[in-house]
């Protein structure tokens, strides 16, 4: 066991602003994933259960209005299942945010609002070798996608998404289990990270046509990966693997860190913290501007925001921070968190079905001091809304910070619902 | 986690086990495995079941290890009479596909020196990532024997489309307390990636490679 140290401003919350589920009747879907769009949310869903299901069963994805959280669209998804999706900025010249997803029907698709259905639709001919996840390149012109292995292939497949009928290329030989991460090289363009179950992390090059060649650089973990991201210099890198352990990695691909997840605990104070699964980590400014911040849950459904003084050194010898908990908004296993930075809120999904929407974080570190957070306002100061929403957060914060250390379930939700009046 | 199994009956089950085995003397050394089948689990959905354990007794004495060393490594090799293949050895293969992957099917796994390991994209191609070989790093500050029982003694899961998997945790010629403390440590840790803990294991059963199972659970 290893201490978790509680933030000086730790703050809990125990009602979410808002709640919507995604099942429809008797169904037991799963939200897998979540992004957001202009005033909208996607919800990515697992469809029912695989026994009871008929097989041409679709995954859907749900669009839901960021204000009321109504429903407003579905897309149909991909066919057997729907396996990751993202808010695209920019594919093909058109400019986002854009709905894209890929899924075991083999496919990357773009969505397309105003019809309903998909606008592009990236397929391997006739071929339909389930993928798990995909990415685009920041100029929009390129699309990468990982397949689950088949036969003794797992391929990192490449489109021209003006071309989507069959891939430009594709890599045999990078890795020899399931690709469960895809992703552009944000400063670094034609780089591609992949990982996989095969316990290897790489970096390639994804315009190389000979795949002999492709391959630059590889680490090897040893353990099935799930998830891996840049950290905030863009240059370093994060993962996680599906026995809950996370690691960090330089950018030559040696292994800096590794923990297990679930290791730190809370145990003093009037809170007690203690992590099944890790959910997430984001490089958005979740904590403090250049500090990752790591998303965490219980099995009971409760959801932890954590971070570590010093993840980017070998040493690896930085504490864990608890800055935020949200509790009692899903029972079961939390599958997906998205920090909204431009409403200032957390959307969370689970294996319960149900989407909340949560009032944001405690204020920064005191040691950052409050202007780390403001130069993260001006920078998206189109916004007209963000400046009152601010301020109420800030106050909630305040009066929030003061309750906890009490009784906290009647005055919270009395709380969050006044949080949630203000804002309005 | 409190744990469902009570370590005297899986004792008294590995000793039925052993005995069985030594019965009927195979003309090999039988490997024991450890199957688990899973309940309230949907594979299309859940989480991914799949990772990397290491035990507290070597279960795979025999697995082959070849380490790709540099000149400090290859002292350190010969001493332990590690397998080895330094640089220019490396080279001589000259990227031919066929030799990197003889290479790969010659050897259970591959450590390589910390030194070295980013070269190898370059000097083989991908062939050792293909095969799901791709070295492990050895620093020259770790001691190359414990690494290599280290290597020996991780043992790899993952549960596909079915709701059961294997794992082999050891083999006939360890001693009962040996092969209890490994089928111990392997079903507590899966068991705690479980999301409902014991309320997802249907069953658990130990077997020898030729011999029947025996349910522990």
């Amino acid at each position: 066991m290893q201490t978790l140290f509680s933030s000086p401003h730790l703050n809990a919350t125990s009602s979410s602003l808002r709640q919507t589920t995604i099942s429809g009747n008797a169904d037991e879907s799963y939200v897998l994933s979540l992004a957001a769009l202009n005033e909208k949310y996607a919800a990515m869903s697992s469809g029912s259960t695989s026994t009871s299901a008929n097989k041409s069963d679709t995954c859907p994805i749900h669009i839901y209005s960021k204000n009321t959280l109504q429903r407003m669209q579905t897309f149909p998804g991909h066919e057997v299942a729907s396996t990751s999706m993202r808010s695209i900025s920019v594919i093909a010249g058109l400019n986002g945010p854009i709905l894209m997803s890929s899924g075991k029907d083999g496919s990357v698709r773009v969505w397309d609002e105003r019809s309903g259905s998909h606008g592009i639709k990236m397929t391997n001919l006739g071929k339909s070798q389930p993928l798990l996840a995909f990415d685009v390149s920041p100029d929009g012109y390129s699309v990468a996608a990982g397949t689950e292995l088949q036969g003794d292939d797992a391929l990192v497949l490449f489109w021209d998404p003006r071309q989507p009928a069959a891939p430009l290329r594709s890599h045999s030989c990078t890795h020899s289990d399931d690709i469960t991460v895809v992703q552009f090289a944000p400063g670094r363009p034609g780089m591609l990270l992949t990982a996989s179950s095969d316990g290897l992390i790489s970096l390639s090059n994804a315009e190389e046509p000979d795949e002999d060649e492709a391959v630059v650089t590889v680490g090897n973990w040893g353990c099935s990966i799930s998830q891996a991201g840049w950290m905030q210099d863009g240059s370093q890198i994060w993962a996680a693997s599906d026995m809950e352990t996370f690691s960090t990695w330089s950018e030559e691909l040696d292994l800096l860190q590794s923990h297990d997840i679930r290791a730190p605990c809370l145990h003093s104070g009037p809170r007690t913290w203690v992590t099944d699964y890790l959910i997430t980590a984001s490089s958005s400014n979740v904590t403090e501007p250049g500090r990752l911040g790591v998303f965490v849950g219980s099995n009971e459904g409760d959801i932890a925001l954590l971070s570590n003084s010093d993840l980017s050194t070998s040493r690896g010898t930085g504490d864990w921070y608890i800055h935020n908990l949200w509790t009692a908004g899903h029972q079961g296993v939390v599958r997906s968190v998205l920090w909204d930075e431009q409403e200032q809120v957390l959307v969370t999904g689970g294996e319960d079905g149900l989407i909340n929407v949560w009032p944001g974080l405690s204020p920064p570190m005191d040691y950052s001091g409050l202007g780390g957070r403001g130069v993260v306002h001006e920078s998206d100061s189109m916004d007209v809304d963000s400046e009152p929403a601010e301020i109420s957060s800030r106050k909630r914060f305040r009066e929030m910070d003061v309750e906890w250390e009490g009784d906290d379930n009647g005055l919270t939700s009395k709380e969050s619902k006044n949080g949630k009046r203000s804002k309005r | 986690m409190s744990s469902k199994l009570s370590v005297s009956s899986v004792r008294g089950s590995i000793k039925e086990l052993l005995a069985a085995s030594q019965e009927k003397k195979r003309n090999f050394v039988e490997t024991i495995e450890l199957q688990i089948g899973l309940k309230n689990y949907d594979p299309q959905r859940d989480k991914r079941f799949s990772g990397t354990v290491k035990l507290p007794h070597v279960p795979r004495p025999r697995m082959s290890i070849c380490i790709l060393a540099d000149a400090a490594d290859i002292d350190r090799a010969k001493q332990i009479e590690l397998e080895y293949m330094s640089v220019d050895d490396l080279k001589k293969l000259n990227k031919n596909k066929k030799l990197v992957k003889k290479l790969a099917k010659k050897y259970d796994a591959f450590l390589s020196s910390e030194t070295l390991i980013k070269q190898i994209p370059r000097l083989l191609g991908p062939g050792l990532s293909k095969a799901g070989k791709f070295p492990t790093p050895v620093a020259h500050a770790e001691d190359l024997s414990n690494k290599i029982v280290e290597v020996r003694s991780t043992i790899k899961f993952q549960l596909k489309k079915v709701l059961c998997l294997g794992v082999a945790i050891g083999h006939v010629e360890m001693t009962d307390d040996q092969v209890l403390g490994n089928v111990m440590l392997a079903i507590n840790f899966l068991v705690s990636l479980l999301k409902k803990n014991w309320q997802n294991v249907k069953s658990l059963h130990i077997k020898t490679t030729m011999g029947k199972p025996v349910r522990i659970f």
